[in-house]
């Protein structure tokens, strides 16, 4: 598998599984929106991740971190919540979207690869 | 002197006539060739901003040789090696006109006068080049891509990397497939290599001499000198090379320029053997190479882009473009021995062919399409950005 597929297909698990949560999160409250705000904060911060892991290479955990640190600032603006819940929901959001990644990816990988 | 322009005239005219017999003209113009030389063919003029334009600055003993110390670059001819290139900015607007008077060496030194180091965006760096190992695997239908320690040793490494780079080198020096792999494909590189020199038929026309016919009078008028290459082996315009991709169907396209296609092709299918056997070694290595990689390198992108630096599986439709060119040259050398007689099924062939070709190539090019993703993907937090802002400010409103 190619770096550009790897990245696409990384982007695409991101973007389904944080809107997913996020929307049952929030009970599929203003649902439309959430999908647009949460579809624009990762296409801000998932480009951001990949160059700083890859080219600046930088550590994993920081990064995440970092990342989980922007969408926070995110979330308070765009949707008014407290502190803590923009940071619960970042945190929650980014770990789910990693865990599901690392767990389907083995499996992508055999099938777009050795078949 | 008549004697030696009839006798130029002579063996080009006849040619030269035949190729125009059924185009019916008044007013034709000779080529005069001169002998194969080894010469620069320039392409990618077209991405030069409108006012600037490219000169070639010819060796001591070149320009000696044409009483002319440099040349306005155009697209598709040839010049010959030893020279600089130069880019001049248009800046009073008689630049070019004082570029064509070859008389004040001195334009050079001019502010809007830079000598390019880096030509390889407008030339075709394929002939009389000392790499030739490098393109000749551009070119060949192998399922593999080969790159670290086949073509080039030097990459730019992390110092966390040195490590995984060394054990690598060192598992691949000493196995045997790999030794195998690398000397079977210096040896088609080689091969290929000198058989390139001896098909290149190139010929560079020295002068156009205009022909007027009037009142039943032949009137020969010699025009500016200038450098062509003849019609049939000239580029076609909107020939845009300009990605590492687009590599393969570049070489192939020069091959068919330089007058090598049907070598080329031979060459191919009589080497099919030697093919699969890099074939069968690459996909054993290539999977061997994958697992050491996953021992010895835990982050999953620099294991890739490894990985992908040795070793890389090729795109199949450039394989297939591959095949396709040399079943179609063959096909073509078929024909030709069997002198066709029927012109009308043959130029339906030939059309057939181009068509075939066109297909091959935009399917190639809509293939291309997931890098552009990449390069919209690596826009794409500056558009969010920007979308978020214009949506806090309209919901502040």
């Amino acid at each position: 598998m190619l770096f550009k597929h790897f990245v696409i297909l990384s982007f695409i698990i991101t973007q389904f599984f944080e809107i997913i949560l996020i929307n049952l999160i929030l009970k599929f409250k203003n649902f439309l929106r959430t999908i647009f705000l949460i579809f624009l904060f990762n296409s801000f911060t998932h480009p951001l991740a990949i160059y700083l892991y890859v080219i600046l290479s930088w550590n994993y955990f920081l990064i995440e971190g970092f990342i989980v640190f922007i969408e926070s600032i995110f979330y308070k603006v765009f949707f008014n919540f407290s502190w803590q819940k923009s940071i619960t929901l970042s945190f929650c959001a980014n770990t789910f979207s990693i865990l599901v990644g690392l767990f389907i990816k083995d499996s992508l990988i055999k099938l777009l690869f050795y078949n | 002197m008549i004697f030696l322009l009839i006798l130029v005239l002579y063996f080009t005219l006849i040619p030269y006539k035949k190729s125009l017999s059924n185009d019916i003209s008044f007013n034709e113009n000779l080529f005069v060739f001169e002998n194969k030389i080894h010469c620069l063919i320039f392409k990618n003029l077209q991405n030069l901003p409108e006012n600037k334009f490219l000169v070639y600055k010819y060796s001591e003993s070149t320009a000696l040789k044409l009483k002319r110390p440099w040349s306005i670059i155009e697209e598709g001819k040839c010049y010959e090696y030893g020279g600089e290139i130069f880019e001049v900015e248009i800046v009073n607007g008689n630049e070019i006109e004082e570029f064509k008077n070859y008389k004040n060496e001195s334009i050079f030194q001019k502010e809007n006068v830079r000598k390019i180091y880096d030509s390889r965006e407008f030339v075709f760096d394929f002939i009389n080049s000392d790499n030739y190992f490098f393109n000749i695997l551009e070119i060949l239908p192998t399922k593999y891509d080969f790159g670290l320690f086949i073509r080039y040793n030097a990459v730019s490494f992390r110092e966390g990397e040195i490590k995984a780079f060394i054990k690598v080198e060192e598992t691949l020096n000493s196995n045997k497939d790999f030794m195998t792999l690398k000397e079977e494909l210096e040896e088609l590189a080689k091969e290929f290599n000198h058989i390139l020199r001896n098909c290149d038929k190139r010929k560079r026309i020295e002068h156009i001499i205009n022909v007027n016919y009037e009142n039943g009078e032949i009137i020969l008028r010699k025009e500016k000198e200038v450098f062509l290459l003849e019609d049939n082996k000239r580029l076609e315009k909107d020939f845009i090379v300009n990605s590492h991709e687009k590599m393969t169907i570049d070489y192939l396209k020069l091959l068919e320029v330089i007058g090598c296609r049907e070598s080329y092709s031979e060459f191919i299918n009589y080497k099919k053997d030697k093919i699969n056997k890099i074939d069968e070694l690459s996909e054993k290595l290539y999977y061997e190479l994958r697992k050491l990689l996953e021992d010895i390198i835990k982050n999953e992108y620099k294991k890739e882009f490894l990985l992908e630096e040795i070793l890389k599986p090729k795109d199949p439709t450039i394989i297939s473009y591959i095949l396709n060119y040399v079943k179609e040259t063959q096909n073509y050398i078929e024909k030709s021995s069997q002198k066709l007689t029927n012109e009308e099924t043959h130029a339906n062939k030939l059309e057939e062919t181009k068509e075939n070709l066109q297909k091959i190539n935009s399917d190639y090019l809509i293939k291309s399409k997931s890098d552009r993703i990449l390069k919209i993907y690596f826009i794409l937090p500056l558009f969010s950005l920007l979308i978020l802002l214009i949506y806090l400010v309209i919901k502040k409103k």
